[in-house]
């Protein structure tokens, strides 16, 4: 047996379950136009380079998120519990990142993942969720 | 008769063309759906499968 310099995991629960807690009802998700700057750098959602269009609210929608983190073996990792939906939007400027932050903590950001370029006509635009396991969820630690 | 919503207000589906765009893109499979009255594009839906690609990276270092 050897011992490994390693982070714990019930400290990689922990940080993710005081910031993503089960039920959080605060969470929302704003889309980006591909000629936005949005990435890890950013601390807070931001209106600089978020979609404008038909039935779109600037900040976007809520996200569901019915459970908090959870661990397997020594990752812990956390995915919304339903998909992310804009329906009836017209966005006709290339968009391809969505932002996920929280309304409760100053609008501070969880995180920005992108999709590839897309624009939606008079339409509804999903994004469904990964598999929340500790191979697939969409934040793992 | 089925009705979609486009940018026309509500058409009959069977006026349209359907069209569906399917992309396996490195974050996310997407398969877009396209409704054309004649050329005109008058409602796109789009579907993303997010894929498991977002790492919180936590690392400890050595002393």
């Amino acid at each position: 047996m050897a011992n490994t310099t390693a982070v714990s995991v019930q400290f990689k629960l922990d940080s993710m379950a005081a910031i993503l807690p089960a039920a959080i009802a605060t969470l929302k998700a704003a889309l980006y136009l591909v000629s936005a700057t949005t990435n890890g750098s950013n601390t807070a959602y931001t209106a600089t380079g978020e979609v404008t269009g038909t039935n779109y609210t600037a900040g976007g929608v809520a996200v569901t998120a019915a459970t908090g983190p959870a661990v397997s073996g020594t990752t812990a990792y956390w995915t919304p519990s339903a998909s992310i939906v804009y329906t009836t939007v017209t966005l006709s400027v290339a968009f391809d990142s969505v932002m996920i932050y929280d309304t409760a903590r100053a609008n501070k950001a969880i995180g920005v993942w992108n999709f590839g370029s897309q624009t939606v006509t008079a339409g509804t635009l999903t994004l469904t969720m990964p598999t929340n396991d500790a191979a697939n969820a969409l934040l793992r630690a | 008769m089925e009705m979609i919503h486009t940018t026309h207000g509500d058409l009959p589906l069977s006026s349209l063309t359907k069209k569906i765009i399917e992309e396996d893109a490195p974050d996310g499979f997407v398969t877009a759906t396209e409704y054309r009255l004649g050329d005109e594009v008058v409602r796109r839906d789009v579907h993303v499968a997010v894929k498991a690609h977002a790492v919180l990276k936590l690392q400890a270092q050595e002393l």
